[in-house]
């Protein structure tokens, strides 16, 4: 069994080269080889072969391109300004404006595009003009962008629990089914935060949406059909068990076809790019993912889950005492972080930790994703807050900083209620799968 | 979308797109044929077999050919958050370091995956399943997509240690993190097309 020292070594030495700017995926393979080298005497470096094909050939797996190409089409079928439009009509008129309507429609499209990036890309782009007519206070304009563009990981379907359930053997299935009321929840805290902020400062909050007949409203509601449908095709055919995850992802995919053919933006050409953009961010999750799983073995065969239980058993913590500890660990991780390493990086060692304590993997899940959520959200290292900045063309970057600082507030209280109320998350898998 | 100054990318570029392409509309493929599969099963109690085995030998192939081109758009993960704080010459060592041992961790799974298509070859091995799949054809797909990978990252390294001894600005611009226009036009590309009318 290895010492608690090395493990603690070993992890530091990784977080290390992954600041030293080397390849994330170099940085996890050369801490896994050193691993094997020092203990095995490289003795199971021949089984990295097999280790990376069976990684890559793995058919759940296959949803992240799938899911990744979905968004891409959706994201080039124009659907999105037809729903942020529809859905100003609902929410224009509470207090806050337009604002709510930033964080719904961001929401609601990032959750079938599964791309936070590109989301706060679309969405600024497609908002921001309106907002200049407006009056309203930038930072809360740019802010709530980005906190609705970070809740697409959390929003079923999303490619980081897929990530989470492959490097744990958990169910992917249950996880969606645990996200449902945190992400609602999450949803409903953003817009209290905006209601909040549009109270205490009405200044803030620029000229009122006029009012639109409940008719009109009603008939717009249509330009919201289309990332329902593919909502519903997935959630639908996973739980009435007509699909698997993966096979739910396809048929995704064609109903992004019809989007894209009913708004007249369908092409070849269009296509081609869509392939493209899928192949490179499928490729960059993949490399990462197979030597994630390399090191996973390697600290399996090293038992660290034996010496890291043997360690936090001595630590007499309760569950959610260390829950507490890695929510103050991934906060301060996510400032320099983005989603993909953090979660690769840590699971291996954070994982079996969490097991040991008694902590439900499931439970577990939807609070690994909600603080990678945190760490796209918080400055000064998360890329939908530079590209909200891109497409903004003026100003400085600080202001879109300020702007999240109310949002993360809001997040880190949704970690705490989700830290001290597991039944939060449990609810509904239990009823769907029965108790774990 | 890929650098053009640099001589790897304007090589290698248009070949690897073209076989991007090529993944996609597989891709594509296996989203009709699991359409099928469903009603076919559901309408008609029977199964159409080797959809998933397909599925699965196509994640491995469309992964490793793309390796290479996020490559060459310098899209793969790097935390460079310390770059901007630190001295150019550190910074070229460290850009020379990635590119050196990224084509190391590229030499290694082309060896190593080599080993698995050599014994696939060797004992004829077939997938246990109901197509029987001969291993060699995915695995050798695969193969080929990371010795492609391999290819691009020798030369890369190679063009890298040369512009260390010549021209280091020009090792940085290269091979180093890609700028925040360079990240967001990978995770944007083209998305922002048509979507330019105000509410």
């Amino acid at each position: 069994m290895i010492s608690l020292t090395a493990v603690a070594i070993g992890f530091g030495g990784m977080i290390v080269l992954l600041f030293l700017g080397l390849h994330v995926a170099t940085a996890l393979f050369l801490t896994a080889v050193l691993a094997i080298q020092i203990y095995f005497g490289g003795s199971l470096l021949s089984v990295y072969g097999t280790q990376l094909w069976s990684a890559m050939e793995d058919y759940i797996l296959l949803s992240i391109p799938l899911y990744i190409l979905l968004g891409e089409i959706l994201v080039r079928s124009g659907a999105t300004d037809k729903m942020y439009g529809a859905i100003a009509l609902w929410l224009g008129r509470l207090p806050g404006g337009l604002l709510h309507t930033n964080v719904g429609a961001s929401a609601l499209f990032s959750a079938v595009s599964g791309s936070s990036v590109s989301t706060a890309a679309t969405i600024a782009t497609v908002a921001l003009p309106s907002f200049r007519r407006r009056k309203y206070d930038d930072r809360l304009v740019l802010g709530s962008i980005a906190a609705g563009a970070s809740l697409g990981n959390l929003i079923p379907p999303g490619i980081a629990f897929i990530v989470y359930a492959s490097l744990t053997n958990t169910s992917v299935g249950q996880l969606y089914a645990a996200a449902i009321v945190p992400s609602i929840m999450m949803t409903v805290l953003f817009m209290l935060t905006i209601l909040g902020a549009a109270l205490v400062r009405p200044d803030l909050t620029g000229e009122k949406e006029p009012r639109v007949p409940l008719r009109e409203r009603i008939v717009r509601l249509v330009d919201l059909s289309g990332p329902f449908v593919v909502f519903l095709i997935i959630m639908g055919s996973v739980y009435t068990g007509w699909a698997t995850v993966t096979e739910s992802a396809a048929l995704s995919v064609i109903a992004a076809l019809g989007i894209a053919a009913f708004n007249r933006t369908l092409s070849i050409r269009m296509l081609h790019d869509a392939f493209v953009a899928t192949a490179n961010l499928t490729a960059i999750t993949m490399l990462i993912l197979a030597v994630a799983f390399y090191l996973n073995f390697a600290l399996g065969s090293l038992n660290i889950t034996q010496t890291l239980g043997a360690f936090v058993a001595g630590l007499g913590h309760s569950t959610t005492g260390l829950m507490w500890i890695l929510a103050i660990f991934y906060f301060l991780l996510g400032i320099f972080f983005e989603t993909l390493p953090m979660m690769v990086g840590t699971v291996p060692i954070i994982f079996p930790i969490a097991i040991a304590t008694g902590i439900d993997p499931i439970w577990f899940g939807v609070f690994m994703v909600l603080q990678c959520e945190l760490s796209l959200l918080s400055p000064p290292v998360g890329m939908t807050l530079y590209v909200i900045q891109a497409v903004r063309r003026e100003g400085n970057i600080k202001d879109v900083f300020a702007g999240t600082i109310p949002f993360v507030a809001a997040m880190v209280l949704m970690t705490a209620i989700l830290i001290h109320f597991p039944q939060l998350a449990l609810w509904i898998p239990r009823l769907l799968f029965g108790p774990s | 979308m890929y650098d053009d100054r640099n001589p790897v990318a304007r090589w290698v570029g248009p070949p690897v797109r073209w076989m991007q392409i090529a993944c996609g509309w597989a891709l594509m493929a296996i989203c009709f044929a699991t359409l099928y599969d469903i009603v076919a099963r559901r309408l008609f109690a029977h199964s159409v077999q080797g959809v998933t085995e397909v599925g699965a030998y196509l994640l491995a192939i469309v992964s490793a050919f793309g390796f290479s081109s996020a490559l060459l758009q310098k899209a793969h993960s790097r935390v460079d958050f310390l770059f901007p704080r630190m001295p150019p010459l550190m910074v070229s060592v460290l850009n020379l370091a990635a590119a050196v041992l990224l084509f190391g961790l590229a030499v290694i799974s082309v060896w190593q995956g080599w080993h698995v298509l050599d014994e696939s070859l060797l004992f004829d091995s077939r997938a246990s399943t109901p197509l029987q799949t001969p291993m060699w054809i995915p695995q050798g797909l695969w193969f080929i997509g990371l010795a492609v990978f391999a290819g691009v990252t020798g030369a890369c390294a190679v063009h890298a240690v040369i512009l260390f001894v010549r021209d280091r600005g020009r090792l940085n611009e290269l091979y180093g993190p890609l700028s925040l226009e360079g990240q967001i036009a990978v995770e944007t590309q083209g998305t922002l097309a048509g979507v330019d009318k105000p509410v």
